[in-house]
Parts: C-alpha cells; sequence; structure tokens
C-alpha cells in the first residue's frame, strides 16, 4: 500500500523502533515499582527515553518529560490542570478537537474562551489577533504549531514571547510538527509542548509526551499508584511522578525512544524539506487542473508543514478516498480530520477534504502514483 | 550500612546517579526498605565511597535528598 495517511499515524515504523518494542515485550518488568533486576533494567530504559526526549527538545531535566498516552492526553492534562472558573483561554482557528472539546468542557465550570483567527502568511495579522483576544482574565494560550488539515504553520515563539510579556502561560499542541520541524526549548516561550509519539517521531501508537519547561506545574488530572511515596494519600508533587500514574506504556515508551534516535539519524531538517518537496510537486500538479480544489497558497517550508488537503470537485471526499484505497492502494484520509474549527475557517466544514501527509518512507514513486490516481477519479 | 542515600523516585535516583558518575563518583540504584517512615515504596543511590562529597553534589544540583540510611 502506498500509505499517505501519516497525520494519523505514521507507517511503516523504522526496524529500529520494532526491535525495541519487541525487546521490551520480552524483557520487560514494571518499571519503577520493584527493586529485582528485572525491575530496575526496565526503569532505566524509560530514564533513558525520557533523556532522549530531553535532549532531542534540548531541556536539561529529563524528569520534566512526561510519558502521556497521546497528544490529547498531554493537552488535557494542561488545559484542565491549569484553568480554573473565572479564568479566560484563547485558542487559534485551526486547534482540533483535543483542545476545543475540553475546553467546551470547562466552559460549563466558568472558563471562557476566545478563538483568534490564524491568518494564512500574514504572521503580523495572526499575532495581532492574539494580541486582541488576551484580556485580563487570560490564564493560558493554546495554539497548535501546525494545522493537521491545511499544514499552516503558526508562529508560535512569536505568540508565546507575547503572551509572556502579560504573564500567560503558553501551551502548544505540536502533534503535526514533532520531528519534521526543528524546536528547542532552551530559549523558548514554550511553557508547556505537547507530543504525538506515533506521528513523525516515528514511535508507536499509545506514546505521546507532555513537556514542562517552566516553574508552574499544573493540577493533576489522574491520580493513582506511582511506585513512590506509597505511604502517601496524596499524588506526589515531584516531576514525573505527578503525572505518570499507574502502569505506563513501557513498550510504547522503548519504541518512542528508538523512533527519535531514527528521525536524529535522518536529521529533522532534511525530513523537512524531502517532505515538502513533495507537498509542493503534488501541490504544483493539482493546480494545473480546474477539477482539483485547492484551499491554501503555494506550500512554503517558512510557513507550512508537509499536510496538504484537496477536493474533486463534483465527487465527495470520502469516495475519493475509497477510490484511491480500493482501486489505487493508496491511503488517503477523508473528512473533518477531528478538527471543526480548521474547516470552518477554509469553507470546508460541509464537504470535508482528502488529506495526504507522507513521511520518511515515502518516494517519488508513491507521489506519481498518487497523482496518475488523482487524475483517473477525476 | 549509612551509605544509602534516599530520593524521592526512581528518576530522581537515576538522575542523581548519573550527576554523581559526571564527577567521578559511582552509585548503584536500589530499591529503599520501608525507613523510620520515611522512603517507603522509594529508591535511592548505594554509594560506597566519598558519600559526604556525594550529597555536597547532589545538593549543589538541586536533588533533594529525603534521607539516609
Amino acid at each position: 500500500m502506498i500509505y499517505l495517511d501519516n497525520g494519523a499515524t505514521t507507517f511503516p515504523k523504522p526496524k529500529s523502533v520494532i526491535n525495541s518494542v519487541n525487546f521490551a515485550l520480552k524483557n520487560g518488568a514494571n518499571p519503577g515499582r520493584g527493586g529485582h533486576r528485572l525491575a530496575v533494567k526496565s526503569s532505566e530504559i524509560i530514564y533513558n527515553s525520557r533523556k532522549t526526549l530531553a535532549n532531542f527538545f534540548n531541556i536539561n531535566n529529563p524528569e520534566n518529560v512526561i510519558f502521556t498516552l497521546n497528544c490529547t492526553e498531554a493537552l488535557n492534562i494542561i488545559i484542565k490542570g491549569v484553568l480554573k472558573s473565572g479564568d479566560h483561554v484563547v485558542i487559534s482557528s485551526l486547534e482540533h478537537n483535543a483542545v476545543l472539546r475540553p475546553i467546551e468542557k470547562l466552559k460549563k465550570r466558568g472558563v471562557s474562551c476566545t478563538i483568534a483567527e490564524a491568518v494564512e502568511r500574514d504572521n503580523e495579522k495572526t499575532l495581532n489577533n492574539f494580541r486582541n483576544a488576551i484580556n485580563e482574565k487570560t490564564r493560558l494560550v493554546v495554539c497548535t504549531y501546525a494545522s493537521n488539515v491545511f499544514g499552516i504553520k503558526l508562529p508560535v515563539e512569536r505568540i508565546c514571547a507575547l503572551c509572556h510579556q502579560y504573564g500567560i502561560l503558553t501551551c502548544v499542541d505540536a502533534a503535526q510538527a514533532a520531528g519534521v520541524v526543528p524546536i528547542d526549548l532552551s530559549d523558548s516561550s514554550i511553557d508547556y509542548l505537547c507530543l504525538a509519539g506515533h506521528k513523525s517521531l516515528y514511535g508507536p501508537m499509545g506514546t505521546g509526551a507532555l513537556i514542562i519547561n517552566t516553574d508552574t506545574i499544573p493540577d493533576s488530572l489522574i491520580e493513582g499508584g506511582t511506585g513512590s511515596s506509597s505511604d502517601n494519600y496524596n499524588q506526589p508533587e515531584i516531576l514525573p511522578d505527578r503525572f505518570e500514574s499507574g502502569t505506563q506504556n513501557f513498550i510504547g515508551i522503548a519504541g518512542l525512544s528508538s523512533g527519535i534516535k531514527f528521525v536524529n539519524s535522518k536529521g529533522v531538517l532534511n525530513i523537512y524539506k524531502k517532505e515538502m518537496d513533495f507537498i509542493k510537486k503534488t501541490y504544483f500538479e493539482f493546480k494545473k487542473t480546474d477539477k482539483i480544489i485547492l484551499y491554501t497558497e503555494e506550500p512554503d517550508i517558512n510557513f507550512n508543514v508537509p499536510v496538504l488537503s484537496f477536493n474533486i470537485d463534483g465527487v465527495d471526499c470520502e469516495t475519493v478516498s475509497d477510490i484511491l484505497s480500493e482501486k489505487f492502494n493508496i491511503a488517503t484520509r477523508s473528512g473533518l480530520h477531528c478538527a471543526p474549527l480548521a474547516h470552518k475557517s477554509y469553507d470546508t466544514i460541509e464537504t470535508g477534504t482528502v488529506r495526504i501527509v507522507p513521511s520518511v518512507y515515502t518516494t517519488e514513486n508513491d507521489i506519481n502514483s498518487l497523482l496518475y490516481a488523482v487524475n483517473k477519479i477525476k | 550500612m549509612d551509605n544509602l542515600i534516599i530520593l524521592s523516585s526512581v528518576t530522581q535516583s537515576m538522575k542523581a546517579r548519573d550527576i554523581l558518575k559526571s564527577n567521578g563518583i559511582t552509585s548503584k540504584v536500589h530499591r529503599i526498605p520501608a525507613y523510620k517512615g520515611k522512603g517507603a515504596c522509594s529508591y535511592g543511590l548505594i554509594i560506597n565511597k566519598d558519600i559526604e562529597k556525594a550529597l555536597e553534589i547532589l545538593k549543589d544540583n538541586e536533588i533533594n535528598v529525603v534521607g539516609r540510611a
């Protein structure tokens, strides 16, 4: 299968990731629970995974890397752990339901929200929209690093720097960007970085992380056994235990560590350039024909991540994906991509779109096959 | 034995071990038995040499030492 649904999860996974998962399955005892050799060995694997992530995003303290099930859990920890009744939050017009839905729930508990419009190719206007959205009660700004539907990159560092001028905490959803765009937290105004382990970090599904880059530690979302201070009825304050209750996805975390090493071996910028070239080629070929509807400007590495949405005039998006899959053996994702706000922004809420996202394993032939297939459908 | 440093978690223990190693002090991560109510379900480091120096280094690196055993 020609797999162009890497925005949902990357496939295939590198051999090293599969090997790490197999090793963990065969050798894994529960880390951080017992004192026997196997338990300590598992704890080492987890700790080394933390260090790998800490180094990748350039933070000093591995304990500030919190492993989660996915990016959604990381976002929920921050949104629900920071915001209290009476607080105001600002989000962008491109946010995923992982941001929108927890905030919708909190609205029923007295939290208010303003959506700041993200303006394609105009970072000044976008920044201004965030500035105008902030008020005296704004406690947190949550924004996506890049849209999972249209690939638009937000000027997140500038948005976060603006927030810090007002003493506002910042949370960035890097699900679609981590591993494909270099992110350095060492000199960053990003307070909380939320990651999907299973997309461009090439880890298994069921992995994610929250990186805390501030001294403001949110309230815990889930309380339970942490393998530490068990005589204390209260959830520990220390990191990462505060946010890691219950048995962790040890096997997944082992795989995620190998995924990051794989990304490092290829070079994040090399990956970014290669995948953007594929998206640009696809865009240019699609643009040659009137029957293909495109929604964004010409992809540019300064303003986009390698994600492209389109439609074929007169054919609904789900049918396009179905034909691509069944007739041409090409995997894409159609619909609203769990991001109704983004679709509303681009007026595709009624139609949805077909989305393609390449990976490190995508070839020139794969793109040529996609172009051939789409040409046949229209 | 008085050469067991109690730390607050296995993550802190491994971080402490790495810091000591980079300062030339060898230590081993060890599960701590319940000790005077502190450290129930906890981890620490066995340090056979230079324990006072190790404690200084950990203090300088803001590693919270919960106790000694």
